[in-house]
């Protein structure tokens, strides 16, 4: 006990700690999505809010016999976003009185090459209308992502076409290979939509990576400083040469793993409590498969949430193993970093292609013809960690049969 | 009984030592040799830390490799290099070392003072070892050495860092633990072994070059060694034809002790050990 405590200790060294905790922080603030939400990815806060409210009402699907009740929630926003165009003297004198209106004059100022002063006087309201004045630049982006994300599904014959609908679509699913079109059909037809955004999963997905590469760098960070210190102070020989102090190698070894593991732990009890806060708790239950993603695998968020975070733990812990072992033979801090690098850059590789792969190998599929491989996540991670367990197991094993200094 | 059987180690190609054999019963036994001559890797296949390319190293008949960790738990080991964490006092660094060696808990700490009573210690046992002078450090390393008080004692040039009398104080407490167990002091400074080596192992170019007590090796020299006195002038044309062991200045001379092959028109001198690690590495 006394061994794995002063092991265990070892890694904590205070100046590395707070080395460590202040890169972290530095390294969250430089790269982490999550400290853009609820706009990653969409440039405005509403888009993900429009989609929390309608969960609220709707539940976190919305199915083709709740369209009226959803259309009611449109108009609902578009009343509201009239109410406000009627403080709009320039709006009144240019007879936009509607919403109607104000899209189609939004939609013929965009086509014109020159304006006239009475245009510009329009364009600078609709800019100011939509980006600028609240609450009607609120109003106006959660109208577009409606009419984005599910008006035009419905005209397109997306999600709750109907067979007339289809048939427009048929022509362009008739191009393409039989099984992407089945797929496509499918989708169109569906009977319900999940009503996630596009915010939650690209956070989540951006992060992990970045979590992993913190993982990475901390544990490799303790993890080596800890190894190569040990071999530079001489205790090696001492230990080695002691009754039990062979087993010294075995706590290491162990103590890196659970290091690693307690460290992807960590980060993901702190990155899920924080996505919590910032409400993603809503979209738990919300279907993966959506207007804008198909997966290979039938998830929902929450289980998406726990797999991302599986992963994190898993590639922190194989960081763990994986620095031990260049901890073994590095016989400096040079080395130790030299042959680190490497690694760390391989391994974060790694995760990023198998988080991509979980959500977006079938999305590669078909937007390009592209191979795809579903199973792309556990080609990656499995080896993984199957060969730095074996290539511990197989160091461990060996010590007792050569020159173990 | 511990048994070098023929052992030998190459780092690859390269070989550290050559066909050594070794039989080294209860007793303190004197590894000699100049730096670079082998005997750290001769004590590092001793403690288990290297393997022999070939041969084989026996305690009372099996391979210490069969014994592993048994054969460890015999062993007391100070290294060349004393490795300790400079956040501990030698009381905690002293209990760890102690789970280690798999030292019972009982007793441990009252078996750890007075270990560390034994070294001259005492008072700084709750200091932390990052403010002790090399010489208290080295005492720090004799003490986890023999707490355990081990079957096999080996010493990697101990003393190294020891002010006179700690040396003497070192030499007295390994001289009575050679009483009943095996104790292998390896130095290149010759006074550390003189007086109190049962046996003298001296290793050169690789091989093992003599296994034997100080008298034994002090007889070959016997009517070789001669001191005489040699004006100030004269003394680089002397050296130019005797091997000069030691010279003193003295007033107008130089007080020389020398060794010669052939008989010398000087005053014969009775041999020590200086004179045959100098015979014989010079």
């Amino acid at each position: 006990m006394k061994i794995i405590s002063n092991e265990v200790k070892k890694l904590f060294n205070p100046i590395l700690l707070i080395t460590l905790v202040v890169f972290i922080y530095i390294y969250c603030r430089g790269f982490l999505q999550l400290q853009y939400w609820p706009q990653v990815n969409t440039g405005n806060p509403w888009d993900t809010e429009v989609h929390a409210e309608m969960i609220k009402i709707f539940g976190p699907t919305l199915s083709r016999d709740e369209m009226p009740e959803f259309m009611e929630f449109y108009n609902g926003l578009v009343t509201d976003f009239e109410a406000e165009m009627q403080k709009s003297e320039i709006f009144k004198n240019n007879g936009i009185e509607n919403y109607k209106q104000y899209c189609e004059a939004k939609g013929e100022l965009r086509m014109k090459d020159e304006l006239t002063d009475e245009d510009s006087a329009v364009d600078a309201e609709i800019n100011r209308y939509t980006f600028e004045l609240m609450p009607a630049s609120e109003l106006s982006f959660k109208l577009n992502e409606l009419e984005n994300r599910l008006l035009i599904d419905i005209e397109n014959g997306g999600t709750f076409a109907t067979d007339e609908t289809i048939k427009n679509r048929q022509r362009y699913l008739d191009d393409l290979n039989p099984e992407m079109a089945e797929m496509i059909e499918k989708k169109f037809r569906s009977d319900e939509t999940s009503l996630l955004t596009i915010t939650p999963q690209k956070v989540v997905e951006d992060d992990s990576l970045h979590i992993v590469i913190i993982c990475s760098l901390a544990v490799f960070s303790a993890v080596l400083f800890m190894l190569i210190t040990d071999r530079l102070r001489g205790i090696y020989p001492i230990a080695l040469s002691s009754k039990i102090g062979r087993k010294i190698f075995r706590i290491q070894a162990a103590v890196s793993g659970f290091f690693g593991l307690f460290a992807g732990i960590a980060s993901c009890a702190i990155y899920g409590a924080a996505l919590m806060n910032k409400g993603a708790g809503v979209f738990l239950d919300c279907p993966m498969d959506n207007y804008y993603y198909d997966m290979w695998i039938k998830l929902s968020y929450r289980q998406y949430l726990l797999i991302m975070a599986a992963a994190v733990i898993v590639f922190s812990g194989a960081a763990g193993l994986l620095s031990y072992i260049v901890g073994r033979f590095a016989t400096n801090y040079i080395s130790g970093l030299a042959v680190s690098i490497p690694v760390i850059v391989a391994l974060c590789g790694a995760e990023f292609l198998a988080a991509a792969g979980l959500f977006t190998a079938q999305r590669v599929w078909i937007h390009s013809h592209y191979w795809s491989s579903a199973a792309l996540p556990f080609v990656i991670t499995l080896p993984i960690c199957i060969g730095t367990v074996t290539a511990v197991c197989l160091i461990l094993k060996h010590d007792g049969r050569r020159d173990i200094l | 009984m511990l048994t070098v059987d023929n052992v030998t180690k190459y780092y690859g190609k390269k070989p550290a030592v050559e066909n050594i054999s070794l039989s080294l019963g209860n007793g303190l036994y004197g590894l000699l040799a100049p730096n670079g001559a082998g005997k750290t890797t001769l004590i590092k296949m001793l403690t288990t830390l290297l393997t022999p390319t070939s041969g084989e190293i026996l305690y009372c008949g099996t391979p210490i490799e069969k014994l592993g960790a048994e054969y460890r738990g015999l062993i007391g080991y100070l290294p060349q290099q004393f490795g300790y964490y400079r956040g501990n006092t030698p009381m905690q660094y002293l209990e760890y070392l102690a789970a280690l060696k798999g030292m019972p808990e009982k007793g441990l700490r009252e078996k750890i003072e007075n270990v560390i009573d034994e070294v001259g210690l005492s008072e700084a046992k709750n200091i932390k070892m990052k403010k002790f002078s090399g010489g208290m450090l080295q005492r720090v390393g004799i003490a986890q050495a023999i707490m355990s008080d081990p079957k096999i004692l080996i010493l990697d040039e101990p003393t190294a860092g020891l002010d006179p009398k700690e040396r003497v104080r070192f030499r007295n407490i390994i001289s009575a633990m050679s009483k009943d167990r095996t104790v292998i002091l390896s130095t290149h400074i010759v006074s550390d072994i003189e007086s109190i080596a049962n046996r003298v192992i001296m290793i050169k170019d690789r091989r093992l070059f003599r296994d034997s007590t100080v008298p034994e090796l002090s007889a070959e020299l016997v009517g070789h060694v001669y001191e005489t006195s040699v004006p100030d002038g004269e003394y680089e044309t002397f050296e130019r034809e005797y091997f000069v062991l030691s010279a003193r200045q003295e007033q107008n001379s130089m007080a020389v002790r020398l060794y010669s092959p052939s008989p010398a028109p000087y005053a014969p001198a009775e041999p020590n050990l200086e004179d045959i690690f100098l015979v014989t590495y010079r």
